[in-house]
């Protein structure tokens, strides 16, 4: 309750600078928040409910394949340091390509569609989360593997029982951060090739000048990463309760 | 009964233990003493298995070791838990890990032993919410639930005040009693080794090897009678400690 009550209050505060600055303006570029709430009433469910149910479901669809891909291969890296040898040195030289470089080619070999956009999501964001995953696994002091190991536990038994728990709080936090990133990503993949999605209401707006619906489509991408952030708070609240 | 003979380990090229020979009978307890890095942890990770590549012979029951096959109960120093499992599905672990299917009269013994040992009301706690003494008691706790064939404590005491130390002895040498499983009980206390052990075995290193193993007329007696012997023994036990530090 007391959590909701923050959230509200600093939303308010937001809307009162941001009130303050469009009087000081007195631009059309900077519409008052009443105006753009207004708008946003009238037309969200008419206009862009639809472009935010598939961008959020872009953005959730590519965080799970980055975080399943990524929480695997990051483990086994973490755990089998054979693995590790093989894998570092391809991670290393892919993840500082700008892969933002080759959508025109993941365009032309997965379509204009779905695929081609999450596929970029996926390919930015999945490093972050097997150099974390890695690196949290390798950072387990070892002394936390003996009493399994005493106790004659296989490696699964191993990953469930600590490698997994050792590494949540710090897949969430990659989680967090590659979230920002997805969001980012798919709005300048949302510009190409489709008419559907947050990326292509915001700019679509803009092109037709009309900077109230424009600023209704960014508070509402925005409210989709709150959404996100939430969720993993949830989720950490959960997993990870045993940190607080 | 553990058998140890001939017993090598090395750390890369590092000789941490050299011809070490052990034996604690069934239902014995040896409290081994010795300078600090002369290998004792060393010793009992080789006897939990946690170490597995070492020269010599290392029988349980007269079968050579291996985790999966005995049971093996382990105390170390910073207690063993895993932070993220509450008291109970910690104190439940080795039987988790052992038999996969947790039965209710597992549930009833493991509740008795933590109740036991001074634990009933904490069990939904995790163990960053306990005190040292309160988590060292979840790993004997746990050590005596899953019933095993060896028990082996490193130093379990050291890090307790005096006076819960001398609780958690005592507690210890109940519930131990009670369940008599052959123990090997790391210390650096010679006050502890004589209060535990029905044997003590003093170490030197490194490599570390085994000095001498006498024989502890005082196991289990808080209050000594025959102060002159107890004092003289000390003595001889301290003497023998600072003998080989020398
Ligand atoms: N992982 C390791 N790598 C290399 N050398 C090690 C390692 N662990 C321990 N040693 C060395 O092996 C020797 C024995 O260590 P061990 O921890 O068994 O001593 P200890 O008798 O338990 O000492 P303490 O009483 O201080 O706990 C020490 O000299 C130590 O420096
Ligand atoms: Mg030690």
């Amino acid at each position: 309750m007391r959590n909701s009550f923050r959230y509200v209050l600093i939303f308010l505060l937001i809307f009162v600078l941001w009130q303050a600055g469009s009087v000081a303006l007195k631009n059309p570029i900077l519409p008052s928040p009443a105006a753009v709430f207004c708008n946003l009433k009238e037309i969200f469910f008419s206009k862009i409910a639809i472009h935010a149910a598939l961008s959020l479901s872009r953005i959730a669809l590519g965080l799970a394949v980055s975080v399943l891909a990524g929480s695997i291969l990051g483990l086994l890296m973490g755990f089998y340091p054979p693995v590790d040898r093989f894998l570092s040195p391809i991670v290393y030289f892919t993840y500082p390509i700008p892969k933002i470089a080759l959508l025109p080619i993941v365009m032309i070999l997965l379509g204009l569609g779905e695929a081609s956009k999450i596929t970029i999501i996926v390919i930015i964001t999945v490093f972050q989360i097997i150099i974390t995953v890695r690196d949290s696994v390798k950072n387990i002091p070892k002394e936390m593997f003996y009493s399994l190991k005493s106790l004659g536990a296989n490696d699964a038994t191993i990953f469930k029982e600590v490698i997994l728990p050792a590494t949540m709080p710090e897949l969430l936090t990659a989680v967090r951060l590659s979230t920002g990133t997805a969001i980012s990503v798919l709005f300048f993949t949302e510009n190409f090739g489709t008419t559907h999605g947050m990326g292509y209401f915001i700019m679509d707006s803009w092109m037709r000048v009309n900077y109230i619906d424009m600023y209704s489509g960014i508070l509402v991408l925005g409210g989709i990463g709150l959404l996100i952030f939430l969720a993993v708070d949830a989720f950490d609240m959960i997993f990870c309760r045993w940190k607080r | 009964m553990i058998k140890v003979r001939n017993l090598g380990v090395y750390y890369d090229k590092f000789k941490a233990l050299s011809g070490l020979n052990l034996e604690v009978e069934k239902g014995g307890i040896v409290a081994v003493i010795g300078p600090s890095g002369c290998g004792k942890t060393t010793l009992l990770y080789v006897l939990a298995g946690i170490i597995n590549k070492f020269e010599g012979e290392v029988l349980i029951n007269d079968a050579p070791i291996d985790p999966r096959r005995h049971r093996i109960g382990l105390v170390l120093q910073d207690y063993g838990l895993l932070p993220w499992k509450r008291v109970f599905e910690n104190a439940l672990l080795g039987l988790k890990v052992k038999k996969k299917v947790i039965e209710k009269k597992d549930k009833e013994y493991a509740e008795y032993i933590l109740a036991r040992v001074g634990l009933s009301g904490l069990f939904k706690r995790y163990p960053g919410e306990l005190s040292g003494g309160q988590k060292q008691r979840v790993a004997i706790a746990r050590a005596f639930i899953m019933k095993p064939d060896i028990l082996l404590l490193d130093e379990p005491f050291s890090a307790l005040d005096a006076i819960t130390r001398e609780e958690m002895q005592d507690l210890f040498l109940d519930v131990w009693k009670s369940d008599s499983v052959s123990t090997v009980f790391v210390t650096h206390s010679t006050e502890e080794a004589m209060y535990l052990g029905k044997k003590i075995t003093v170490m030197t290193g490194p490599p570390g090897r085994i000095v001498t193993t006498i024989d502890n007329p005082f196991f289990g007696e808080r209050e000594v009678k025959d102060t002159e012997h107890y004092i003289s023994m000390q003595l001889k036990l301290k003497k023998l400690l600072k003998g080989i530090q020398k």
